[in-house]
């Protein structure tokens, strides 16, 4: 959660009559005047529909209440490269998906097929899954993964996991000594040069090996989990545990660019609609809804993390067979 | 105006239940908190346990009034989505969806086969003493109303099951064919294999009147001259009987077009007598309405009487199942009253037929008549549910065919012959009111293991080639992603066995069930429930079916009628004409019987309920 003080601070409630099968849902949006402005949504149907409104895009400008404003110039400060956006928080732009989003998702679709017998890619994690690696490791070995769709020569280590884990914390930290600390240093412009250097300057791969890696790590974890189950490594086909491993993104912002009335609530231009995935994903857990795939802001890697997720377990099951 | 998600006396509902069923389980409260524990229960799950599947519905095409009438293919019943429920909309689940994968490497582990053979095939019959084979016959009339996988897949290759030396199987090994699965689409992408309903999912006597405008119209069509008939009437023989589908006629279904002889419905696969008798019967209900209506209205079609006349029958077959069929098979305080409250809510048939409802309540008043809702996702059957009612059991293998003037027998006959065609030949040596009558005064089969009928477990269905219906159970649910029966209960939100000593407390069965099973964790979901009928805290007092499959009836048999516009918003006079829905209120199984069948009236006038085994006829 972006700001853990509000998760649960639902100071006023305003409802709607938007519609979830047939019922209207309830509307919880924060509003302190001059402080913040947020309209968290959860429920599936309404994040669909959300996704695909041409009113709420990317466009981040820094405006609003105090808090709105924190949120937004820090996502245009940590998540750029050469000036320019990461695509994942970049605006909606003229075509969608961005020709490089699309040339990605197009690349990684041709990768799929070949991961799902690379047994050298897929060892590692697997390894990791069955419990024959130290817990740490998977930060690194799924880096590792994703870097090599970037470049195939790229070796993780604790430097670059270091950098990721840097570069995610960076816009969502209100810890003020860490705050303090990474000005100080330049810690996080420098975790996002590394990032850099490694795939090439690639911002999709920097964004992949220094932000969206890490839910692909809590899914490794949540699968090594689950192997630890008997019934699981006997019964569970690959399919399966990539599904009950897929970890969505705690949620991705929109920002108004006039005030309206949507399915969720009402907004002002200043109000940041927040599409809370990992809910959404508890009440409907398809890769459809943690990928957002069905709309113009899909994530380029549906295909290739859900192969690289059951092709994990697939080599953990093939390679184990005592255990079964 | 209502909420996506539970009202606030929902929630006190909700956490009570939770409350009450982490001390004990519901059936061991007394009778106040359990009846609010099974109401919190509901609560919860219809929030917890609907998961849609659905990713390219199938595009309905409206014709006819939508808004009062049902639709052959069952669409536009929700307005707002017209696809949903109708035939060809795939299966809902009753569990996550990213924990319904079909199982592939254990698919066939423990092997289906000996599962069969070793604890399902039936020993000895046990029988349930205090119901009777109608119980049967009804439920498998209930479930062709519901939902069918259709023919399964011929394309691909079949299952092949291992067979063990020693065994008297016909082949080697033995081939299961695989469910046909939903055609998929770029959205399926990370989901697990869906499978489409060829019925409406609704409960709107499909079973009687078909899936698809064309069966309908041959339903109704003379069946002297093939022409339909202008009265609104059900094509009955001169005999009051259903008559003779043509042989592989276009709307048959696919597994039944060869059988000659077989009799006309709007579902007559797995045909046998029980059905036949249902059928029969509901059809001339369907009738004695139109006659009905047609006095009350004499202006009306016979479009316009059939229409109507379905709405009366199909409601009268769902107070039928709520108010008689399901409390048979529940049969203590607590079931009966639970299921009376679904159809006239906590203040009674007797408030409800003296004033009608009071507010929009169905706690109060009962579902119908209450608001449409359709709770955390779109109307359709689940997997699960079509799991849960695998109950094979129920049927017996033996049938003592007898007159009900004087009990006498007149031919005994397996339940292999008295299935598929040969109900129409058994009519020309006994009478339909004595068929009736001898399933009436038999006992059905135990919810049990070791209690499944061995005729179901050899199949003729080509010259040399047979199906194992018990392995076959055991095989779908595998491969159709139904969790076995120790996750199956945790995803419900129940307590699940941690061995087999806490599965099952009859000795030979537990170590029947360990010689298969290396973990409790590995026993299917059909074998668990079976089990249950000997375990603590096992199944409730009086009740016929275990405590897991009573989950997720609570669950499906309220949102069959809450789901559905003709049982909620539009059950009204308005819609079902005055008449019909004093139809409706005024009827039920009994005098459904005293209708068509006066002669037999005295052998059930005693019965509380009509499933409960009937008066031996005396000369």
């Amino acid at each position: 959660m972006l700001f853990p003080l509000l998760a649960g601070g639902s100071v006023a409630s305003e409802r709607s009559d938007a519609r979830r099968w047939g019922e209207s849902p309830r509307v919880n949006r924060i509003h302190i005047p001059a402080l913040v402005d947020l309209l968290p949504v959860s429920d599936p149907a309404q994040i669909a529909m959300l996704a695909d409104d041409v009113r709420l895009d990317r466009d981040y400008v820094a405006k609003g209440p105090l808090l709105n404003r924190i949120i937004l110039s820090r996502i245009r400060k940590d998540l750029v490269w050469d000036g320019a956006p990461f695509p994942p928080v970049a605006p909606r732009g003229p075509a969608r998906p961005l020709p490089a989003q699309a040339a990605l998702e197009a690349r990684l679709a041709e990768v799929v097929a070949g991961l799902v017998n690379d047994e050298s890619a897929l060892g590692g994690l697997a390894a990791y899954v069955r419990g024959d690696a130290p817990t740490g490791d998977a930060g690194p070995l799924a880096q590792q993964a994703v870097g090599r769709l970037f470049d195939p020569g790229y070796q993780a280590d604790d430097a670059s996991w270091q950098a990721a884990l840097t570069l995610d914390a960076a816009p969502r930290s209100f810890n003020p000594l860490q705050i303090l600390w990474w000005a100080l240093t330049g810690a996080v412009p420098k975790a996002r040069r590394l990032l850099a250097d490694k795939v090439g300057g690639d911002p999709s791969g920097i964004h992949g090996t220094g932000v969206a890696v890490h839910n692909i790590v809590a899914g490794l974890q949540q699968m090594r989990t689950l192997w630890k189950d008997g019934a699981n490594r006997r019964r569970l086909p690959p399919a399966g545990a990539a599904a009950h491993c897929l970890v969505a993104p705690q949620q991705v912002i929109r920002q108004p660019r006039k005030a309206g009335l949507c399915i969720a609530g009402a907004f002002e231009p200043t109000t940041l609609v927040m599409l809370q995935l990992d809910k959404a994903h508890t009440q409907r857990p398809t890769a459809e809804m943690a990928f957002m795939a069905q709309s113009w802001a899909r994530c380029p890697a549906h295909a290739w993390v859900l192969a690289l997720l059951a092709g994990t377990w697939r080599v953990a099951q093939e390679h184990t067979t005592h255990a079964l | 105006m209502p909420e996506a998600g539970p009202s606030l006396s929902d929630r006190v509902l909700q956490t009570f239940a939770r409350l009450a069923s982490a001390l004990m389980q519901w059936h061991k409260w007394p009778f106040l908190i359990a009846i609010a524990t099974l109401a919190g229960l509901r609560v919860i799950m219809r929030w917890s346990n609907l998961y849609d599947t659905e990713t390219a519905p199938p595009k309905p095409s409206s014709s006819g009034d939508v808004l009062t009438q049902r639709t052959a293919d069952g669409s536009f019943n929700g307005l707002d989505l017209p696809w949903m429920g109708m035939a060809g909309a795939r299966f809902g689940r009753n569990v996550p969806i990213n924990q319904t994968f079909g199982e592939e490497r254990s698919l066939l582990e423990p092997n289906p086969r000996l599962i069969s053979r070793q604890l399902l095939a039936r020993r000895e019959f046990a029988a349930v003493p205090y119901l009777n084979v109608l119980v049967s016959a009804w439920l498998q009339f209930m479930v062709h109303d519901w939902l069918s996988h259709g023919v399964n897949d011929v394309a691909s290759p079949p299952i092949e099951v291992p067979v063990a030396d020693g065994d008297d199987w016909p082949a080697r090994p033995m081939t299961i064919l695989k469910s046909t699965h939903a055609p998929t689409t770029p959205a399926d992408e990370g989901r697990p294999t869906a499978y489409r309903n060829t019925e409406t999912h609704w409960w709107d006597g499909s079973q009687i009147y078909g899936s698809s405008l064309k069966k309908q119209l041959k339903i109704r069509s003379d069946p002297a001259t093939g022409e339909l008939l202008a009265n609104g009437k059900i094509g009955l023989d001169a005999r009051g009987h259903l008559p003779i589908q043509p042989l592989r006629d276009e709307t048959s279904d696919a597994e039944d077009a060869r059988f000659p002889d077989l009799e006309l419905a709007g579902v007559n696969g797995n045909w046998w007598l029980g059905l036949s008798v249902m059928h029969t019967l509901f059809a001339r209900e369907h009738n004695a309405v139109v006659d009905r209506l047609a006095l009350e209205y004499p202006g009306k079609d016979g479009e316009w009487l059939f229409q109507k006349a379905r709405l009366v029958v199909t409601a009268l077959i769902a107070k039928i199942h709520t108010t008689e069929w399901t409390p048979s098979l529940m049969n203590s305080p607590e079931g009966r009253f639970a299921m009376r409250s679904n159809w006239w809510g906590l203040l009674g048939e007797h408030y409800w037929r003296g004033y009608g409802r009071l507010g929009d309540s169905e706690e109060v008043s009962g579902i119908p008549g209450s608001p449409t809702e359709q709770h955390a996702a779109p109307y359709a059957m689940t997997e699960e549910f079509t799991a849960c009612y695998r109950m094979h059991p129920l049927m017996p293998d033996d049938f003592s065919l007898r007159r009900h003037t004087d009990n006498l027998e007149v031919m005994r006959r397996t339940l292999l012959e008295v299935a598929h065609s040969n109900p129409a030949k058994i009519y020309r040596e006994l009478s339909f009111d004595d068929a009736l009558y001898s399933l009436a005064t038999a006992n059905c089969g135990a919810l049990a293991l070791h209690n499944y009928p061995n005729s179901l477990r050899m199949i003729p269905e080509k010259p040399g080639i047979y199906t194992d219906l018990a392995a076959v159970d055991i095989v779908r649910d595998r491969e159709r992603g139904v969790p076995r029966y120790c996750e199956f209960r945790r995803l419900l939100g129940m307590p699940a066995p941690k061995s087999f000593e806490e599965l099952t407390t009859n000795l030979a069965w537990r170590e029947d069930v360990r010689a298969l099973y290396a973990s409790v964790e590995d026993v299917d979901l059909l074998v668990g429930t079976l089990c249950e009928s000997q375990a603590e805290p096992g199944t409730p007092a009086g009740f016929g079916f275990s405590d897991t499959v009573f989950r997720i009836f609570i669950l499906m048999a309220s949102r069959r009628l809450k789901s559905d516009r003709f049982y909620t918003r539009d059950f009204n006079a308005d819609v079902y004409t005055p008449a019909g829905f004093a139809w409706v209120a005024d009827n039920s199984l009994r005098t459904v019987l005293q209708r068509h069948c006066p002669a037999l009236a005295p052998l059930f006038a005693d019965n509380r309920n009509v499933f409960f085994p009937w008066s031996l006829g005396s000369a």
